[in-house]
């Protein structure tokens, strides 16, 4: 997912920035999104890459993530879980996860035989 | 360029852990000896190799291969996968405790002290239960097991 930002503000006498987040593939321009203020202290600003990459880290990420969730739902879809029987998911809208790729729990299951 | 991406999964059990990396292909990892703990491993799919870093000498991984991985214990490791790759390792919580482990090949399973199996892959048949992956149960000696691998993958494993 790509997103972009859209800084409104410069506020050089508390160090703070004015700040949009959007997805590129939002459903509305960015500037119909709330903006926050950030502490530029807070972010990492040796250069514009680290700039970008520590303001997604501690804000973008999750604020974009909550609006993604805001927005309505125009897709029904079904969890399904255990032994796969592809057949018969023909035709069915099923839920899958974009995966973020850290380190998560795996799901052992003990048994009794 | 897209980046490798590789996501870890983590989880203790009773007396050992199990822990699982999916990655793709070009990715490279390190695991700090310190985190080593891997005695045996299984690759479900894909291709790869591992070594210890700074050494000539490495090892392939191929789909369907399982490892005894106990000579690397006290070393760090490096792995690239060359296709996408999934694979699972078994590993106990402490470095002086050792664990026999296999594959099951046969069509019965006896062992000779309280051991534990593991589901690697597919849906194996034990005693008339059918097992999934990361499925697991304890084995006991005065019991026997009738097996159907049924195209699965059932590693045994015994503490010593």
């Amino acid at each position: 997912m790509k997103v972009i930002i859209k800084i409104e503000e410069y506020l050089p006498d508390t160090n703070q920035i004015v700040v949009r987040f959007a997805r590129l593939h939002a459903p509305h321009p960015i500037e119909s999104y709330s903006p926050i203020a950030i502490n530029c202290e807070q972010l990492d600003l040796h250069d514009c890459e680290s700039f970008i990459s520590s303001l997604m880290k501690k804000f973008g990420n999750e604020k974009v993530k909550r609006l993604e969730e805001s927005e309505p739902i125009k897709n029904e879809a079904e969890t399904i879980s255990g032994k796969l029987d592809l057949p018969d998911l023909v035709g069915r809208v099923i839920e899958g996860k974009v995966e973020d790729y850290r380190r998560s729990s795996l799901n052992m299951n003990r048994v009794e035989l | 360029m897209n980046t490798p991406k590789y996501k870890e999964y983590f989880k203790k059990c009773e007396e050992f852990c199990v822990c699982a990396i999916k990655c793709d292909k070009d990715w490279v990892g390190i695991e700090p000896k310190n985190l080593n703990y891997g005695l045996y491993h299984y690759c479900v799919y894909g291709n790869g190799k591992f070594g210890v870093p700074f050494q000539e000498d490495y090892e392939q991984i191929n789909s369907k291969d399982f490892f005894n991985m106990k000579k690397y214990l006290n070393e760090s490791l490096i792995f690239e996968a060359t296709e996408d790759f999934y694979w699972i390792g078994f590993n106990t919580l402490d470095k002086n405790q050792d664990w026999d482990g296999k594959l099951i090949k046969d069509e019965v399973l006896v062992v000779e002290k309280e051991s534990w199996i593991i589901c690697f892959d597919g849906h194996p048949i034990v005693n008339n239960k059918e097992l999934s992956r990361f499925d697991y149960a304890q084995v006991y000696p005065d019991k026997k097991y009738e097996i159907i691998l049924n195209r699965g993958v059932l590693g045994v494993f015994t503490k010593c």
